[in-house]
């Protein structure tokens, strides 16, 4: 046998037995390039989940009465599970780590890991007054207060070496805000179908196998032109100098980096799937609600009889099939946003995000059923019909979201959210930076513009934009912290997180001290005068600046 | 009067000399990139109109990035769905018509230009008239810099622009292609 025949023949052997890929894959190994990029010694990675649409949080983050001699009113709709069958809540708090929290933070996730892992690093802001009314201002003034300065992502990723500028997630006024003076930004809409495709698409010169490849034929000319250019401009000039951090970037072969975020994206939505359905400590075993017939409904005079029963405007939940309705129910874009900042972050390729919502419509859940769960109430005409159409969706935006629905969607959102932060905390935690973690290099930024006053009758919640809470997550923030002041309120609206005036400050605390805190911990100098930076490093830990945590004497709005 | 009058000189050239030493007696102005309707329609007229496929996917589509806005009120339909001018059009709808008229210089442009670019000189056979030029040196800075500017350019690809090989000549087509100057305003 000849050496072409034996050769012939061992790749034959290779087809037949399926070992021809992994053959190929070892001859390739040496040639890919690694696309991983060391996160700059002096940078910070900064990822804002913005959760644009006002989301209810007392049962979350917005702590209301984390210390014993803060004065707590309680009140309609402000609860983390059910208290009976009429569906009445109530906001039951355990201690943990010397704050008293809702009791949401002693579940456990579906791994036997609970909720209050997420606390030992995590650091609460509560009570900022953001002033202004309606949804895209104040977003506005979350992420970009001083509307002549970058929005805090842009200034982050202004100051960065990160090989890509910061990358935003989402279409809506969250993410309409960006704006930075230097690098740009990537908006990546969350209609695309391959988040992260639309992110390295430019960086593939397709069917170009030998670009990176031994031969190094076109890297070598692509290198020449390059120095052409530089002898032209100089070694100073910005665009040389990007034409070279593209060059850097360049992919032969987008499909590895695909298929491995498919991956990582697969395992959010189980981690989300397997959370979200279930219900343990929300008390749903104890509803038993009025079914609503076409008859029932027409009959009822008044919002406050049927108002919690309301989904969406004009909208009710019949009250016999929940668990039917909620059968499909996923959280939409958001395994796709955490798989993508995943891959981004432990690549090191950008170090400034927004996970955000796809529209002016942020929603707790979507693919809801509700072939045969909701009736319609026509008030034009009185009269009253099943719905037709497929609602999809319960808004975080809830004006005509009543209590039932409101605490169950707020319930699985939450529910599938926290593991998510889990997983990313434990993979941040597996990348090594010198003698820390990437985690330890990380700042979690969980916001929203602002916080909700629930209605009297029950039917939904209206915006209350004299509360904003901010949370934040690092693996450098070592001990669980809750900070900041909100009013007591009265018999009427109850204890809901208004802001208080801080003594400390001399003022309410305020949107520009928030984003003066991100720049404090990031470590870039914050445009923005005379705004006061909340949180500080202490050595290698992240601590609070504010030391009050009371609730003052006020109503709530 | 006089004495006045000197005095006045003298202290103004002294505010003169301060401001200089603040401000730097340089005026430097940052580099206006062109939009990207610009961009390709010059990349068109060199590359002929069947690369307005290779520019569109790699360059045009990235608006946000590269600049351009597109005028929603300029969009001339013919048979009832067809763009009289496709490239006017405001794909994914209102927002492209914001995009920046101006692109900031960034690592995505950058990369954008570079691909789009390398794909002209490199793939496909939009580049073979050009290198087979006779006049190869004339015709490259007639098409990228027609009121001149690219004489340092030239002097450094002199060996490229002068050679007969075509690999050179690709060379120096690539670094025409990725030069700024042609690209700024």
């Amino acid at each position: 046998m000849n050496r072409r025949e034996l050769m012939i023949k061992a790749f034959k052997g290779m087809v037949l037995t399926g070992l021809l890929p992994h053959f190929s894959s070892c001859l390739k190994s040496g040639e890919e390039k690694e696309f991983l990029f060391q996160l700059n010694d002096k940078d910070f990675n900064y990822v804002q989940l913005n959760l644009y649409g006002g989301p209810v949080r007392w049962a979350f983050d917005n702590f209301l009465k984390p210390l014993d001699e803060n004065k707590f009113i309680p009140t309609k709709m402000v609860g983390g599970s059910f208290k009976d069958s009429d569906g009445d809540v109530e906001l039951n708090l355990i201690k943990l780590f010397g704050y008293n929290v809702p009791d949401f933070w002693g579940l456990k996730m579906k791994s036997g890991v609970s909720h209050s892992s997420m606390l030992n690093n995590m650091l609460t802001i509560r009570g900022i007054d953001i002033k202004v009314a309606g949804h895209p201002h104040g977003i506005i003034n979350t992420v970009r207060p001083d509307s002549t300065k970058p929005s805090i992502q842009g200034l982050i990723s202004d100051h960065s070496k990160s090989p890509l500028p910061s990358i935003v997630f989402g279409s809506n006024p969250a993410t309409r805000s960006y704006h930075a003076d230097v690098r740009g930004g990537l908006i990546v809409p969350l209609t695309e179908k391959n988040l992260l495709e639309v992110i390295l698409e430019p960086f593939v010169l397709a069917e170009e196998k030998t670009l990176f490849g031994r031969k190094n034929k076109k890297e070598k000319v692509l290198q020449e032109v390059l120095g052409n250019l530089k002898e032209l401009k100089g070694v100073d000039d910005k665009y040389v100098n990007e034409l070279y951090g593209s060059l850097d970037l360049f992919i032969d072969n987008i499909e590895p980096f695909l298929e491995e975020y498919l991956d990582i994206l697969s395992k959010y939505e189980k981690l989300i799937k397997s959370n979200i359905r279930n219900f343990d400590g929300l008390g749903m075993e104890k509803l038993a609600l009025k079914v609503l017939d076409k008859k029932g409904l027409a009959e009822k005079k008044t919002e406050k009889e049927w108002g919690r029963y309301k989904i969406d405007y004009q909208t009710y939940l019949r009250g016999d099939n929940l668990e039917e309705m909620l059968e499909n129910a996923d959280l939409g874009y958001l395994p796709n946003q955490f798989a993508c900042t995943e891959f981004l972050l432990k690549r090191g390729l950008s170090n400034s995000l927004m996970l955000s919502t796809p529209n002016e419509m942020g929603s707790y859940i979507y693919n809801c059923n509700n072939q045969s769960n909701v009736l319609q109430k026509s008030f034009s005409e009185g009269r009253v019909i099943p719905v037709k159409d497929k609602l999809t969706t319960i808004q975080m935006d809830s004006h005509n979201t009543g209590t039932i629905m409101q605490m169950i969607a707020s319930f699985m959102f939450y529910k599938g959210l926290v593991p998510c932060l889990d997983r990313l905390k434990t993979e941040l935690r597996s990348v090594p930076v010198e003698n820390k973690t990437l985690f330890d290099k990380t700042l979690i930024h969980l916001c929203s513009e602002f916080e909700r006053i629930p209605n009297d009758d029950e039917s939904g919640t209206e915006h209350n934009h004299r509360s904003h809470t901010s949370s934040f997550i690092s693996g450098s923030i070592k001990k669980f912290q809750i900070c900041g002041n909100i009013r007591i309120g009265n018999n009427e609206t109850g204890t809901i997180g208004t802001t208080g005036y801080v003594d400390q400050l001399g003022r309410h605390a305020a949107p520009t001290d928030v984003y003066q805190s991100v720049a404090e911990i990031i470590g870039v100098k914050s445009p923005i005068p005379r705004a006061e930076a909340l949180m500080k490093w202490d050595g290698d830990e992240i601590v609070t600046n504010l030391k009050e945590l009371k609730n003052v004497e006020g109503v709530s709005c | 009067m006089l004495r006045i009058l000197i005095f006045f000189l003298i202290s103004f050239r002294l505010f003169a000399q301060d401001y200089d030493e603040i401000k730097g007696n340089v005026i430097s102005r940052p580099e206006r990139f062109a939009s990207r309707y610009f961009i390709r329609n010059t990349l068109i007229e060199i590359f002929g109109k069947e690369a307005s496929e290779v520019i569109d996917k790699n360059y045009f589509k990235a608006g946000k990035q590269v600049g351009g806005p597109c005028d929603i009120y300029e969009q001339v339909y013919h048979d009832h769905d067809k763009m009289v001018d496709p490239t006017r059009e405001c794909p994914g709808g209102k927002p492209a018509s914001k995009f920046p008229m101006f692109p900031d210089s960034n690592i995505l442009r950058s990369s954008h230009m570079m691909k789009t670019c390398y794909e002209l000189v490199y793939k496909g056979p939009f580049a073979k008239r050009l290198l087979r030029e006779k006049k190869f040196e004339e015709t490259l800075s007639q098409s990228f810099y027609p009121y001149g500017g690219d004489e340092k350019l030239k002097g450094i690809l002199k060996k490229s622009l002068l050679s007969k090989d075509e690999e050179e000549r690709r060379k120096a087509l690539l670094t025409y292609c990725l030069s700024p100057g042609w690209q700024t305003l």
